[in-house]
């Protein structure tokens, strides 16, 4: 088992010790996004929030698109950690660890958006001084904060065991090995301390999953529980899980493939993963586009004038038809196909349709939002385009760009930190054994 | 040289006496407001006369004349939208003669800008009365002021509007039109909401008139339909508080997850405790 550790250690060893020239590349890249960022929102916040594409009419752009989009991921992280967890998935442990830093990464992020969006940031405390129990709003509050909560403990949990193999290391610098010896609490394989850590992840495994649903549901609350249309729907609930589920596994593709790709991790993120990751999509594509479809259909078929007027600007090529076009063929009809169909299915392919599906998946939100509130309740006449559509300015692509560029930024830094394998699972699995086995017979 | 300068000094000093004598005249439209406490606001809208653009920053001085007396009421400066206004003049500070005339004049003048207006007032009284007749509910107006005599007379062809204040605004429910007695009546209207009690602020309102400018006069009636509000003691989704099955389960979803995160915590202490 200790050999089985050693080799994956030295395995991950380079993503941990990257010092290379592209490495320090890519990290001034994404520092000179988020300082970009950064300009972008000292511009707002000393100018106002006149200089963003949020008018009267359309109080909510991208940064409520961003939100929504990074909390999903959040939500996802969680589940398919917990499933994959609870149905002791024998080839789970990379999947796990990356589902596990997104969710973490993205729950605290996204709120962070909702910051940008508030016009008078110096009255946040009166979300909580006027708070009301019956406003989908403040569930929301609440269960973020309940659910980041979770996330941390959930997220540590995971990793207490490989703070503790990796604080013997003496290729880390001393500062390095006594944080790993601090933030590993004294474990030390104990049976008593092994089954504390099994308890606490049952526990937590068990809880997170209905605390994602939940907290992702009372997420699609805020826009189900109002009367507009394109938002007042009862499958709003189900849908939002779903679909954070699916740009999820997507976001996961994608990262575990440039993990492997740059690190030689082959032999331990291997086709397989990416194959079964494959299926996942499958199946949650197929729900996700059932939902779709079912949303717009009963929204065309009753044809109730404002429910059409949505629906119209939805699939008007002259407004959002190609948007929309985009959001189905790219977000769902092209990843099931190319996943699907047996011949045209590699891990390149599989990894090509995720990165589109998420793009897609991004843009479903932001048509989930805009025209929606570019659909006015009250018939009015002549209304300055400047107020009546939205167009995202500079200011608020350079924050969202800000927001990518920090979550690749901290996934970059604490994968450098904990490894992308998990260690010590890994080495407990009988999947483990076999990478193992992997590794000796790719060496010989 | 010395015809060039004088022949220069002579056109200089002529374009000056020219530009003086050529300041631009104002026209003003002045207007007169008593409102319900009894204070008086002067306001005015003043335009050049040659272009008819609006004078802004323009300051101009009010002032009440009876007869060869004269008493400056204040000063303001025109607006952006060309309005000059003074208000909360307190109405013991006009000046009036025996029949109750006032006369206000309104001076403005700067290196570009000259130009005045009057405009007389007569001073009238409004009162409102109620009065219900055979199960019918009346208002009447009673519009007085004095003759040349300083004798207090009725006040003929004073068109007087009712009004009862809204949420958005000012409510019209009829009008009179006063006698040679300065009297008039209307039926008032019995399906208005009011307070709790069925009070209503009833407004009397003469607008814009030439002789006596604007008026008005505010009573609280008992008229109007009580509006019973319910209490929002009960706990429902609009109410201040939420409802108890509300309440309670949040109270034990929350209580639920962090029991169980205290839990693990409590089981990461006792980790961290046999490590030792």
């Amino acid at each position: 088992m200790k050999n089985t550790r050693e080799k994956i250690f030295e395995a991950i060893l380079p993503s941990m010790r990257d010092k290379g020239i592209k490495f320090k590349l890519w990290n001034a890249f994404l520092i000179a996004i988020i300082l970009w960022g950064l300009y972008a929102l000292w511009i707002q916040v000393t100018v106002g929030h006149i200089v963003t594409g949020m008018r009267d009419h359309i109080v909510w752009g991208i940064y409520i698109v961003n939100f929504i989009f990074f909390i999903g991921l959040g939500y996802a992280g969680s589940v398919i950690a917990a499933l994959l967890y609870f149905g002791n998935i024998k080839w789970r442990t990379p999947i796990v660890r990356v589902a596990t830093v997104m969710m973490v990464i993205s729950t605290i992020i996204g709120p962070i958006y909702i910051f940008m969006e508030i016009g008078r940031l110096d009255r946040i405390h009166h979300l909580f001084i006027y708070a009301r129990l019956q406003s989908p709003i403040m569930w929301d509050v609440i269960a973020v904060i309940t659910y980041l909560i979770g996330c941390i403990i959930f997220f540590y949990l995971r990793v207490i065991r490989d703070f503790s193999f990796l604080s013997n290391k003496e290729i880390f610098s001393g500062f390095r090995q006594k944080l790993y010896r601090w933030l590993s609490i004294g474990y030390c394989e104990k049976p008593e301390q092994n089954r504390l850590l099994k308890q606490s992840n049952d526990i937590l495994g068990v809880l997170i999953v209905p605390i994602a649903i939940l907290v992702s549901s009372i997420l699609s609350w805020i826009f189900g529980m109002t009367l507009r249309p394109g938002w007042h729907s009862s499958i709003f609930g189900p849908y939002f899980v779903l679909a954070a589920i699916y740009s999820g596994i997507g976001v996961v593709v994608v990262l575990l493939y440039i993990y492997r790709s740059i690190y030689k991790l082959e032999a331990y993120i291997t086709d397989t993963h990416f194959k079964y990751l494959g299926y996942a999509i499958i199946a949650f594509g197929a729900g996700y586009g059932y939902f779709t479809f079912s949303e717009y259909f009963t929204d065309w078929y009753t044809s109730k004038e404002w429910n059409a007027r949505l629906i119209e600007k939805l699939f008007d090529p002259q407004q959002y038809g190609w948007a929309t076009f985009f959001t189905t063929v790219g977000g769902i009809l092209i990843p099931m196909i190319v996943i699907g169909i047996p011949q045209l299915r590699t891990t390149k392919s599989t990894v090509v349709v995720s990165l589109i599906m998420v793009i897609a998946m991004w843009v479903k939100r932001y048509l989930i939002i805009i025209p929606t509130l570019e659909n006015t309740l009250v018939p009015m006449q002549d209304l300055d385009p400047v107020v009546s559509k939205y167009s995202a300015t500079w200011v608020e692509w350079a924050l969202v760009s800000a927001s990518f560029a920090a979550f690749a930024l901290v996934f970059t830094w604490i994968m450098r930190f904990v490894g992308i394998i998990p260690i010590y699972t890994s080495s407990e699995l009988e999947e483990g054994a076999r990478i193992y086995s992997n590794v000796q017979t790719s060496s010989s | 040289m010395k015809i060039a300068l004088t022949t220069f000094l002579t056109l200089l000093f002529a374009g000056i006496l020219f530009a003086q004598d050529e300041k631009i005249g104002l026209d003003i439209t002045l207007t007169y407001t008593r409102s319900a406490d009894g204070s008086v606001t002067l306001q005015a809208e003043v335009y050049d006369e040659e272009e008819y653009e609006p004078v802004t920053d323009l300051e101009f001085q009010f002032i009440s004349v009876a007869g060869e007396e004269e008493e400056v009421l204040g000063a303001a400066y025109s607006d952006e939208n060309a309005m000059v206004v003074l208000s909360g003049i307190p109405f013991e500070k006009i000046l009036r003669d025996m029949s109750d005339n006032m006369v206000f004049r309104l001076v403005g003048e700067n290196d570009i800008y000259s130009g005045f207006s009057e405009l007389q007032i007569r001073h009238v009284e409004l009162s409102v009365n109620f009065k219900i007749e055979d199960s019918v509910k009346i208002v009447s107006v009673d519009l007085t002021g004095k003759d040349e005599d300083g004798e207090t007379v009725g006040v003929e062809d004073g068109e007087v509007y009712f009004f009862v204040p809204r949420l958005y605004g000012d409510l019209a429910i009829g009008d009179v039109w006063t006698d040679e007695d300065g009297y008039d009546q209307m039926r008032f209207p019995t399906d208005i909401p009011g307070d709790e009690s069925g009070n209503l602020t009833v407004i009397a309102r003469i607008t814009e008139s030439e002789d006596f400018g604007s008026l008005e006069v505010r009573v609280v009636k008992d008229w109007g339909l009580p509006t019973m509000t319910e209490a929002l003691d009960e706990r429902e989704l609009w109410s201040p508080n939420a409802p108890l099955w509300m309440v309670i389960t949040f109270a034990i979803l929350i209580t639920g997850v962090f029991v169980h995160y205290i839990w693990v915590i409590v089981n990461l202490y006792r980790v961290k405790k046999l490590g030792r």
